[in-house]
């Protein structure tokens, strides 16, 4: 009988938080940094994921099981990406940092794609609230700035 | 999203439109110098370019310059054309050439050639050649494009005499390079530029420029397709498709990323014939491939070709876009604009006509690096 996806090894993987989390190896190996360990042979007691908390562990292994699935269509998949990336601040940022972390180019590159979406064309002072940047000009240097590129912003 | 890694930060800012990123100036001081580093522009082009959807249309008229909001996906067939005000570009009047977002355009009655970024207003006024300025009275024609092996942009001018028509003289060409900011001269071309009247430029193809022109062979003279490398400036021929009549009008183009030519065949109150031909693999005369469309309006002439494979028509007041794949066309209303002159495409980009002068520029994840020692307190 052939290894189908049905009969893939499990892996457990272990959140930051204690959690630990069931998940058929062909899905967990989305993950760049769980493909290695598995190649190296390091993937038998639970994985130790000391960055991601059991929460985003649970959406990113989400993501992973529905981009495994081969009978996904390529419309399906961006639909149900779109749905998604649904979600607020918080739980984006730490989306990105998981996908940083467990080296997921695909979902990192969605979930880029999402927060650039999301600041196009914002103000400058709303970005420095959602990104958390000291604004380090004077408020000379920060007028002649706004007066070089005024055009920007009408 | 406190801290988030610099090299993340890169990558979503790699995804913004250039207004945002201009805006975005303003959030910090290594927000600015890394949305004005050249390395980021790279990034932020490569990004644009994999999505030909990112176009812009670029229009010309009465000494104005207007960009257009030109969604080839809207379904409303009408388009909003916006002025852009670029104080040291006065009176442009032709289009002469587009790549990576930049335009050589020649403005002023002495048609002095202007660089310029119509994503961030930047621009800068080339220095007059210094070569064949005496002999080549107004005769010049043009290109623009890059030279990846040594990252440079550069403009192509190629002078003629054109007083005796039965003498065909050949082009005094010079080369500038904006990283050095000046003239220089290479090889004379060895083809016959004088072909028609409009002198169209120079099209960007695969790192060379491309005209119509005449080949003197023996006692023959041949139209020919003359294709400068911007590499190593050598002139070189391409074959063109085999036709029966002189094709001192025809209009040399690029049509999905292959080089073609159009033809006018016949003209009646209907509308008129063009035949297209479109080399499928460069370079290989049996590659040419013949096909025929109708243009309805007899005023229609074209105007330019959008990198998703249509041919961009003017008709009036408003572009007609014909798509050969589909053999379809729609008309484009577009508002605000006095009278369509000439038109031309570029994409969105923040590469800047202002910062190759060879000066060494921090790589963006170094400037990132020194942004992630940088955050507020939370």
């Amino acid at each position: 009988m052939s290894l189908s996806p049905s009969t893939s090894k499990m892996l457990s993987l272990k959140s930051s938080d204690g959690k630990v989390l069931e998940v058929e190896e062909h899905v967990a190996v989305l993950c760049e940094t769980i493909k290695s360990l598995v190649e190296d042979g390091c993937a038998d007691s639970p994985i130790p994921l000391a960055n991601v908390d059991g929460a985003t562990l649970g959406n990113v292994m989400e993501w992973c099981k529905k981009h495994a699935d081969q009978k996904a269509s390529a419309d399906d998949l961006e639909d149900w990406d779109a749905e998604f990336v649904e979600r607020d601040q918080g739980e984006l940022y730490h989306l990105i940092m998981a996908a940083n972390y467990l080296n997921i180019k695909g979902l990192l590159d969605l979930i880029c794609q999402k927060v650039a979406d999301m600041i196009k064309g914002k103000h400058p002072e709303k970005i420095r609230e959602i990104f958390n940047i000291e604004n380090d000009f004077t408020p000379e240097q920060q007028e002649q700035i706004r007066k070089d590129n005024s055009w920007a912003f009408e | 999203m406190p801290s988030l890694p610099p090299e993340i930060i890169v990558d979503i800012l790699s995804r913004l439109p250039v207004k945002s990123l201009c805006r975005f100036r303003c959030v910090s001081k290594p927000w600015r110098t890394l949305i004005s580093d050249p390395h980021f522009s790279k990034m932020h082009l490569t990004r644009t370019q994999n999505h030909p959807h990112n176009e812009r249309l670029l229009l010309m008229a009465d000494d104005s310059l207007y960009t257009v909001e030109y969604n080839e996906s809207s379904s409303e067939n009408v388009a909003i054309a916006v002025e852009l005000d670029i104080p040291c570009v006065k009176s442009p009047n032709a289009i002469l050439g587009s790549c990576d977002g930049l335009l050589l355009v020649a403005a002023g009655l002495a048609d002095t050639c202007f660089l310029l970024n119509p994503s961030t207003r930047e621009s800068i006024e080339l220095p007059n050649s210094p070569f064949g300025a005496e002999s080549c009275d107004n005769f010049s024609i043009y290109g623009f494009g890059y030279d990846s092996s040594i990252d440079d942009y550069k403009v192509v001018k190629i002078c003629f005499d054109d007083d005796d028509e039965a003498v065909c003289s050949k082009g005094i060409v010079s080369v500038y390079s904006l990283r050095a900011n000046s003239w220089r001269r290479i090889e004379d071309s060895p083809f016959c530029h004088s072909v028609n009247d409009l002198s169209p430029p120079g099209v960007l193809l695969n790192g060379a420029l491309h005209w119509l022109v005449w080949s003197h062979r023996g006692s023959d003279i041949l139209g020919v397709i003359a294709c400068l490398d911007l590499v190593d400036e050598k002139f070189r021929d391409v074959p063109p498709p085999n036709l029966d009549e002189s094709f001192a009008q025809h209009t040399l183009g690029v049509l999905g990323g292959c080089l073609y030519m159009l033809v006018s065949t016949t003209f009646d109150c209907d509308g008129c014939d063009y035949d297209v031909f479109v080399m499928k693999e460069y370079g290989v005369r049996e590659s040419w491939t013949k096909f025929t469309i109708t243009v309805p309006q007899i005023i229609a002439e074209p105007l330019c070709f959008p990198k998703n494979g249509e041919i961009m028509w003017k008709n009036g007041e408003q572009i007609t876009l014909y798509n050969p794949d589909e053999d379809t066309s729609r008309d484009v209303a577009i508002h605000g604009f006095p009278n369509l002159y000439e038109a031309g495409m570029h994409v969105e980009s923040l590469v800047s006509p202002n910062n190759s002068n060879g000066i060494d520029t921090i790589a963006a994840s170094q400037i990132l690096a020194r942004m992630g020692t940088q955050p507020k307190e939370a």
